[in-house]
């Protein structure tokens, strides 16, 4: 469980990139954050495992307060948060393989991971992880030899593998087309229902939020400005996220098929 | 603590350094562009071209070096009495072609191959010990300003010291023999692979180091999984290049008495014996050559 | 990479084909965990191999040259003596006043080994530059063989060997150590002024082609303009190194601070040994930092 109280974020520069955020995210849920580039849905997303510091208020997460924790504390808490970043921060050179089952650095010590000792269960996770994203049979391949889709799963996989409560995703289809990305946001949502992860997630698209998310969160100027269900979502609550109407890149269009306004 | 995605931002310095900020008015010249009428309607700053200031400057300095160190005659007849006593074995200490022939294989090349033998054992071991050291200095790694810079500086100091003032000083404490010459190669590829590879290291992708740190691990282990693949060629290159300096290091070495074929060298060179100067080149000159052409050839295979 | 379409049947593998899957060069479709797991690649075994014959390598070697033996009784008295002298250095030595002059002063013999440096910095970069031309695979095709040779020979020829021989020819002193710099410095400089001869790019070559250029126009306008730079930062990087070289040619008598540093170091005046020392780090520093600086304006255009 997530819980944001007061949670104001302020660069060294006296410029703040969050204030005042109130959010209690539950577990199980799918949430995605809405917003212009800039707005502080980053930030957002980065405080949570404390990527990114923050200046007042209490941030709970899995009932340890992120603020205080560091060194042990702080690692014990980033084990059970996977993320996923845009540009799919794989390493490149790496098999598949062991690209996911790195994703288990965080259960040991620094020998072993340097030595590449991870126990047999832990081996057999990470495939069955590549097994559950239908990308099993690229395991032993290098991982730039991938498409851009391949390696957003990977990354997914990876983020399994760490037998996650919370995944955090930073734009996890902005580099993706579009039939790709839907792809990869099903994926995201089989995870989200069959392991029961939380999942946090930044978007471009408002339709894709909506489509995918149970709860969507819309922030401008690092302030939350729509907390609620995808429903609610409509021209005015936009024009309130946004502060003018959507442009064509906001919207994903190959889902208009489906009934929306 | 961790701010990998501020650190980025606030690092990007300021482009113009101290020197232009304060010499600025001397580098550039206003020049106003006039229309027809006369009137001026935009400003430009153009470089000055101190191109022809640096020439002079650098005819200057030259003649000054001729004062001190002003041209001789040469002695040409000197030169051909060298060169013919390589090849005639009238005046020779083997006293024959088959004397030429045995110490080469019996003097030369053990020495050769003690050489080499001492560079392996220093490239590797100083390859191993300066790994940690330029993970340190790196500022992406590192982010603590002080351990950084007290490791650039000492190891600046270092790569200072000529290396047969570090074989000196080795040989002092060891003893002139080959295990103070090993140690001022090791000392000396310290220098010489920091200097190479820290840099290299900053303009690494730090993606997937990113991403390890946000599941939990702590930096040597996100160092290893994330950067060492991508480091790990260019140190393979580096680690090649650093064994042909230390070739050529270590006959430097031998004639400062640290072992290997430059002391064998510079015994021949003292007793004007030039035939066996000529046996130890042979093997010397084939060495480098094949090093060369082989370190270059793995070189480009690895990038 | 092949995709094996009957992957749906249990197919037994050869080992070649598991060999295959393993590296990443074949896909198949895993029938199950275990199967994926059974051909997982063992990474670590090939890494302990490597390491084990380095390492075995490396034990063989230091027995060989009786690495060890050395570490037993180091000479912890004269390294004792030695940082005391360093402790106290011969400011008259360095200087040049009390019993030493001017001349012979450690400050002289800096401005010495610099003045070699230059000198022969300068006469290299000059003859470099046919050199360079010649060995250009650009400009000459397969004559630049030839050079390449010539050049590599140069430059392999160990430097003291030819202080030596120059020293003879020359007489003792800082021209013998010019007169060295200045061949050998032409190995590295010219085969570095062939390099960047041969990455300058054809677009401005082929515009002055268009206007009807002659051969010395295009070499003025098309070739120099672009190469100066770099020939520029080699320069530069060569005199660097060369500022070592000349006072590694000292050793051997070719004046500037090599030769009282062997003088002082067999007969043990650690105070004047110091100074050198002290010496040489300035000048080295000095013109490293210098070196720097010029590069980097370089870089921004001078």
């Amino acid at each position: 469980m997530i819980v944001f109280d007061h949670v104001d974020k302020v660069y060294p520069n006296g410029v703040k990139g969050l204030t005042d955020i109130n959010v209690t995210i539950n577990d199980g849920e799918f949430v995605c954050i809405i917003g212009l580039s800039g707005a502080g849905k980053s930030t957002f997303l980065r405080t949570i495992n404390k990527m990114i510091d923050i200046q007042h208020g209490t941030l709970t997460v899995n009932n340890t307060d992120v603020s205080k924790a560091k060194g042990k504390e702080l690692r014990e808490l980033r084990k059970h948060i996977g993320m996923i970043f845009q540009s799919f921060n794989l390493v490149k050179r790496s098999t598949v393989y062991q690209n996911v089952l790195s994703g288990r650095v965080g259960y040991h010590s620094s020998w072993e991971s340097m030595f590449g000792l991870y126990s047999k269960e832990e081996k057999m996770l990470a495939l069955r992880s590549l097994k559950k994203l239908n990308i099993l049979d690229k395991a032993y391949v290098r991982a730039d030899q991938l498409s851009g889709g391949q390696q957003q799963r990977v990354a997914l996989a990876r983020a399994l593998t760490q037998e996650p409560s919370i995944i955090l995703a930073d734009e996890p289809v902005a580099s993706l087309d579009p039939i790709t990305t839907l792809e990869v946001m099903d994926d995201f949502k089989r995870i989200n229902k069959e392991e029961k992860i939380t999942i946090v997630a930044n978007m471009h698209h408002v339709d894709l939020a909506k489509k995918y998310g149970t709860r969507i969160i819309g922030i401008r100027a690092g302030r939350v400005v729509f907390d609620g269900k995808p429903e609610q979502i409509d021209d005015t609550t936009l024009m309130g996220i946004y502060g003018r109407t959507l442009t064509r890149n906001e919207k994903l269009g190959e889902l208009d098929n489906d009934k929306s306004k | 603590m961790t701010n990998p995605s501020n650190g980025q931002t606030a690092n990007k310095k300021e482009k113009s350094s101290w020197f232009d900020k304060h010499f600025h008015k001397y580098l550039f010249k206003k020049i106003d562009i006039t229309d027809e009428n006369g009137l001026v309607i935009d400003t430009i700053e153009k470089p000055i071209k101190w191109g022809w200031l640096w020439a002079v400057a650098i005819i200057v300095i030259f003649c000054l070096c001729l004062m001190i160190a002003p041209f001789k005659a040469v002695q040409w007849d000197q030169l051909g009495s060298i060169f013919s006593q390589l090849f005639v074995p009238s005046k020779w200490s083997l006293k024959d072609y088959d004397g030429w022939w045995n110490y080469l294989w019996t003097k030369a090349c053990p020495a050769i191959w003690d050489t080499v033998e001492m560079v392996y054992i220093a490239t590797f071991l100083g390859v191993l010990i300066s790994i940690p050291v330029y993970i340190l200095a790196a500022r992406n790694i590192d982010r603590n300003p002080w351990i950084r810079n007290i490791v650039k500086v000492v190891l600046n100091i270092v790569r200072t010291i000529p290396t047969y003032v570090l074989a000196i000083i080795a040989a002092i404490f060891f003893g002139y023999n080959e295990t103070a010459g090993v140690f001022a190669m090791i000392l000396f590829t310290q220098g010489v692979m920091f200097k190479m590879m820290f840099e290299y290291v900053e303009t690494c992708d730090m993606n997937p180091f990113e991403l390890a740190i946000s599941s939990g691990a702590n930096r040597l282990q996100a160092y290893s999984i994330g950067m060492s693949p991508q480091v790990y060629p260019m140190l393979l290159s580096n680690t090649l290049y650093t064994f042909e300096i230390n070739i050529r290091a270590s006959v430097i070495l031998g004639f400062v008495g640290a072992g290997g074929i430059g002391q064998m060298l510079s015994d021949a060179i003292e007793s004007t014996s030039y035939d066996k100067v000529g046996a130890i080149l042979v093997p010397l000159f084939t060495v480098v050559l094949v090093l060369q052409l082989v370190s270059s050839s793995l070189r480009r295979k690895i990038s | 990479m092949e995709k094996d379409n009957t992957a749906m049947e249990e197919k037994p593998l050869t080992k070649r084909e598991k060999l295959k899957v393993s590296l990443g060069k074949k896909i198949i479709d895993f029938s199950s965990l275990d199967q994926a797991y059974s051909l997982r690649p063992r990474k670590w075994i090939m890494n302990l191999v490597w390491l084990a014959v380095i390492a075995a390598v490396l034990l063989y070697f230091s027995l060989d040259i009786n690495f060890f033996d050395h570490f037993r009784n180091p000479n912890w008295t004269k390294f004792n003596l030695m940082l005391t002298g360093f402790a106290h250095l011969d400011w008259s030595y360095f200087f040049g006043y009390g019993s030493f002059t001017f001349d012979t002063s450690v400050i002289y013999q800096v401005i010495e080994t610099f003045a070699i440096a230059f000198i022969g910095t300068t006469v290299a970069s000059i003859l470099s530059i046919p050199f360079g031309f010649l060995a250009s695979h650009r400009l000459v095709g397969g004559w630049a063989y030839i050079s390449e040779v010539i050049l590599i020979c140069i430059r392999t020829f160990p430097e003291i060997l030819f202080g030596f021989i120059m020293i003879k020819v020359v007489g003792f002193g800082a021209q013998a150590g010019v007169a060295v710099l200045s061949i050998h410095s032409v190995g590295m400089i010219a085969k570095m002024y062939s390099e960047q001869i041969d990455m300058i790019e054809e677009g401005p070559l082929e515009a002055l082609d268009a206007v009807g250029a002659s051969f010395m126009v295009k070499l003025k306008l098309g070739v120099v303009p672009q190469v100066k730079p770099n020939f520029l930062s080699v320069i530069l990087y060569r005199f660097d190194l060369n500022i070592r070289t000349a006072s590694v040619l000292g050793l051997v008598g070719a004046g500037g601070v090599g030769y009282p540093i062997d003088v002082y170091s067999t007969n043990e005046h650690w105070e004047q040994l110091g100074a050198v020392l002290l010496g040489i780090l300035i000048l080295v520093f000095a013109v490293d930092a210098l070196s720097t600086f010029l590069r980097k304006k370089l870089i921004q255009g001078n």
